[in-house]
């Protein structure tokens, strides 16, 4: 009876003067894993302006339907997005929209830290997809 | 019947029939891609084999005829590995691009792929350099490597259009479609259309949209009385008109457009549009709200009908607008002002056809189906560009000439598409076809032409007819319309060989001041052998707008009641004012012309417009333009700023067919749906809504819910409308049929000399030509960019000696005077142009013809004469 009640009290022990294991986050943040689904990124191209060619697969193949593509033609005959909204809160970070995409203009960021109060400011445009590009160099 | 095994199953097969009619009509899968049911076989996709036991190689399903006792197998592995093979060597260069080609998720090739399971090139591409040529038209873009050579493009182009631009250039591996007869093109779009792959994109829209992004919804074209049916494709967030497309099954047109439908809807979502209610404050339009204007429109008409009474007030309505939409209108104006002051815009331009048919046939309109042309083997076009106005008519004409041989005699002074294909042509003076007509007759009484049995059982007026035609002698015919003796014979001898004889006939005929008598004479003709019964040719009178059919049928007229009964008819009369509770006018009012000689007099003081612009249409426009400060009060109601609204007191903002529901008749007499694809523009309303308001204010309730209820009471009313109502027509267009028929009645015709001819001061006729780019009076297509691209300029085209004795160039700018009044334009010389007869396009603005027409009408059917006209030329 004594035994075993020593036995566990030297493993409490043990662990009492080993280091802490919990990570404190926000001050300590463990860096996500190479394939990580985060938050979507545009890539830009040399024009520093999105890849996207507006296909419209992405919307297609997006299982919670977060993606609205709406497509135009420049005056060179370049299809590029005219719309294009990503709704980071309807998404379910399945990563499938960065395997449609023929271009490679959207990916899944490494970014997890947003919050906000409304929903507005989570619907993404271009613009917003453009500007995580800087949260995953 | 042969009977034939397919897969096991044995089906029974017509002996003209290929394996593939056969399988398709029995749904039985066959893979194809160059295969289309209205082109010729074209053979060269090889997707289609089969494997036919008793022949060793595999056999071309769509071009090998069925035989007594066939047995074919569709999935051999012999059969699926040489699909599979073809498929492949087609993939080898075509680049995989399908997120960026316009086809992508509606392409044959895509499908064929996925079907086959083919997942990667098994072979690997080598690099082709394509010439950069453009296209035959700006409106279709080229992609030389998608391209997978199936030759639809070609074929359509040649069998169902005539037009035979493209070509394959070069041989072997580096050939190509090449747009070799770029001058030839119409920009129909056929081409386009047929094109399985993404080879061919439209050019028009800069926004694009993918099959399952774009909301497609089927309806009716607004643009010329053949009535296709098209599919408007809109983006639903932005409420943008983005593509048209077309089903192969749906329609009289059954897939095919002309350049208008297909490429002329942009004018919906054109900024011009008007938005909101305008009234003019201190002589300058103020937006106003609804409320406001309606109110207004109710109070000075109020005004108006006591100060001056109700006839003093005046509506035209729109034979472009919806059925329901003229039926309201007419029902306002009778029952609610109380007038019968109303006329549409196919007075202009058809009033002489209805008034015609209805005398020699009974009934007002064409005598059969559009479709039942391709059965004839003799077709008579009298004054009608059947290419140019109605296309889906014209290759209606053609498959006539390629399913049955049918021979072709155009009547016509000028030189149209339809020349190439004639086997004869006369070139009549204007205005004088009476005589020929006639002459023709003559000829064909003499020699024994007519059916004695009809003529006697279902006919009356044949001997007055008969011995009314004694001047009309051969000689006459030349004296009076230039016509040789020798080609009125020609013309006897192809008609009397012929058993199934076609007229055709178009505004030619019809936009005369013997208009009507014209199209009676015509009619002569087609009872002489009875082509307007149910075996026979039929007589087809082209309308030129999309719902004049209706228009005509809804009543919107000054002299009849809604289904061709009189005003002045005491029992017609009382039927309706049961129906609408409230007494009408018995006496018939002014018609279109009229009304705006009656503004003149000071007898007409309020105008009520429904998409027309009277300034653009009518002939005589300087006296017209100085009179109309006589009228007190001016309502326009269109789509756009019309020049007429300029001078109105209040402008509503109506909607164009796309954001309306409602139906069109077209000129083979078939009610069509029109669907609402887009919301309206703006604070623009649906018209049958503003006129149910309107009249709610003025004292007569009418509170319809939606344009379903306005059409039961329209079937209600109009005999032969009963039976119509949209869930029927969900099903597809109904052509409404002639009911109690009486019998014919042949017409004596009296020859009168046009109104003017060519004198000493004023050398030249002067004839309007319409381009077919401009739908009526371009108000829509001058703002439809794709249309825009491929206008041509107004010109005024002369022979070339015209222009040597005038003293002017080709290309040079020139005065066009007539004694009414003058333009401005540029001269084109041509050799296509008779000595003598000029050509002007017509109704298009800033320039107006109009200046220089001359007032007369058609005392019977009160359409203006606007093919004759004298000038000449001057430089300037």
């Amino acid at each position: 009876m004594i035994i075993p009640l020593l036995q566990g009290l030297r493993l409490t022990l043990n662990r009492f003067f080993s280091k802490a294991i919990t990570i404190q986050y926000p001050e300590e943040k463990l860096p996500p894993a190479k394939r990580w689904r985060g938050i979507e990124y545009f890539e830009k191209d040399e024009r520093g302006q999105t890849k996207c060619v507006a296909c419209g697969l992405c919307m297609i193949v997006c299982p919670s339907q977060c993606i609205y593509v709406e497509t135009a033609e420049d005056e060179e005959g370049r299809r590029y997005p005219l719309t294009y909204e990503l709704d980071a809160a309807r998404c379910i970070y399945c990563g499938y929209c960065e395997e449609a995409c023929p271009v490679n203009a959207i990916y899944m960021g490494k970014t997890y830290e947003w919050v906000e109060d409304k929903r507005k400011p989570l619907l993404m445009d271009t613009k917003k997809l453009l500007e995580q590009k800087i949260f995953n160099p | 019947m042969l009977r034939v095994t397919i897969d096991g199953k044995e089906f029974s097969a017509k002996p003209d029939q290929t394996i593939l009619e056969v399988a398709r009509e029995n749904d039985i899968y066959i893979p194809t891609m160059c295969y289309h049911a209205r082109l010729s076989l074209l053979k060269s996709c090889r997707f289609c084999l089969v494997d036919v036991e008793g022949a060793e190689m595999p056999m071309a399903s769509c071009a090998t005829p069925v035989l007594e006792g066939m047995v074919v197998h569709t999935r051999t592995d012999r059969v699926d590995r040489m699909r599979l093979e073809a498929l492949k060597f087609l993939l080898v260069n075509h680049p995989v691009e399908c997120p960026v080609c316009d086809a992508g998720g509606e392409c044959q090739l895509q499908d064929r792929t996925y079907e086959f399971g083919i997942d990667h090139n098994e072979y690997p591409p080598e690099k082709r350099e394509f010439p950069r040529i453009p296209y035959g038209t700006p409106l279709i873009r080229q992609w030389f490597d998608r391209c997978v050579m199936c030759l639809r493009c070609i074929q359509a182009c040649v069998d169902i259009i005539g037009a035979d631009v493209l070509e394959v250039a070069e041989h072997g591996f580096p050939s190509y479609v090449k747009a070799a007869q770029k001058e030839n093109c119409i920009h129909c779009g056929e081409c386009l259309h047929m094109c399985p792959v993404g080879a061919l994109t439209e050019d028009l829209s800069l926004i694009k949209g993918r099959t399952w992004q774009l909301k497609r919804i089927q309806t009716t074209c607004t643009f010329c009385g053949c009535g296709c049916q098209l599919e408007l494709n809109s983006l639903v967030r932005k409420n943008l008109l983005v593509k048209v497309t077309t089903k192969g099954e749906a329609g009289i047109n059954q897939g095919s457009l002309c350049v208008k439908g297909r490429f002329g809807y942009d004018f919906v979502n054109h900024p011009d549009r008007l938005r909101r209610p305008l009234m003019k404050k201190s002589g300058v339009f103020v937006e106003v709200p609804w409320e406001e204007s309606l109110d207004l429109i109710a109070t000075k008409l109020q005004e108006v009908k006591e100060k001056y009474g109700a006839q003093s007030i005046g509506g035209i309505s729109s034979s472009r607008g919806t059925n329901e939409e003229n039926y309201i209108f007419q029902k306002w104006m009778r029952a609610c002002v109380g007038t019968n002051n109303i006329d549409n815009g196919a007075r202009l331009s058809s009033a002489s056809s209805f008034y015609g048919m209805i005398a020699s046939t009974g009934w007002p309109g064409m005598t059969h189906a559009m479709e039942d042309i391709v059965r004839t083997d003799l077709i008579l076009i009298v004054g009608a560009d059947v290419y140019d106005d109605n296309l889906v008519f014209s290759n209606k004409m053609r498959e006539a000439m390629r399913k049955n041989n049918a021979k072709i005699i155009l009547v016509d002074p000028r030189k149209t598409q339809w020349e190439n294909w004639a086997n004869l042509w006369l070139r009549p003076l204007p205005g004088t076809d009476i005589a020929w007509i006639n002459g023709l007759v003559r000829i064909l009484i003499e020699k024994g032409t007519y059916s004695k049995e009809f003529i006697g059982s279902k006919t009356e007026g044949f001997e007055t007819m008969q011995s009314s035609l004694g001047r009309f002698s051969p000689e006459f015919v030349k004296e009076t319309t230039g016509i040789s003796p020798a080609d009125l014979e020609a013309v006897a001898d192809l008609y009397m060989g012929a058993k199934k004889r076609a007229i055709v006939f178009g505004s030619g005929v019809t936009q005369h001041a013997n208009g009507t008598e014209t199209v009676k004479a015509l009619c002569n003709l087609a009872l002489l052998t009875g082509e307007t019964e149910k075996g026979g040719g039929g007589v087809y009178p082209l309308l030129s707008q999309n719902n004049a059919q209706g228009a005509w049928d809804m009543g919107a007229l000054s002299e009849f009641l809604p289904g061709y009964d009189r005003v002045n008819d005491e029992k017609a009369c009382k039927r309706f004012e049961e129906a609408w509770e409230r007494k009408i006018p018995g006496k018939p009012g002014f018609t279109y012309v009229e009304m705006f000689d009656k503004i003149l007099e000071g007898k007409i003081k309020a105008l009520y417009i429904f998409g027309e612009d009277p300034l653009i249409t009518l002939p005589n426009l300087e006296r017209l333009k100085n009179g109309l400060h006589q009228l007190e009060f001016l309502v326009v109601q269109d789509i756009f700023m019309s020049h007429i609204g300029d001078y109105a007191q209040v402008v509503l903002p109506g909607v164009s067919f796309t954001e309306k529901d409602g139906t069109f008749t077209s000129m083979e007499r078939r009610v069509q749906r029109v669907r609402k694809v887009i919301s309206p523009v703006g604070d623009s309303r649906p018209d049958w809504k503003i006129f149910c308001d309107l009249s709610t204010k003025m004292g007569y309730p009418m509170r319809y819910q939606n344009p379903t209820e306005i059409m039961e009471e329209i079937a209600s009313l109009v005999p032969f409308y009963a039976g119509i109502t949209y869930a029927n027509l969900e099903k597809g267009g109904i052509q409404w049929p002639f009911v109690n028929g009486g019998k014919r009645r042949f017409s004596p015709i009296e020859y009168r000399e046009p109104l003017e001819r060519p004198d000493e001061e004023y050398p030249l006729w002067i004839l309007p030509r319409g381009f077919h780019y401009n739908y009526g009076i371009g108000t829509t297509d001058k703002r439809a960019k794709g249309l825009a691209k491929v206008f041509l300029e107004t010109a005024l085209e002369m022979n070339p000696e015209d222009a040597q004795k005038a003293g002017v160039n080709d290309l040079d700018r020139v005065k066009v005077i007539s004694p009414r009044g003058e333009v401005e334009t540029i001269c084109r010389t041509s050799e296509a142009l008779p000595k003598g007869m000029a050509y002007l396009a017509t109704q298009f603005f800033p320039i107006s013809i109009n200046n220089l027409l001359i007032s007369g009408q058609d005392p019977i059917s009160r359409s203006p004469e606007y093919k004759v006209c004298i000038g000449r030329v001057e430089r300037w």
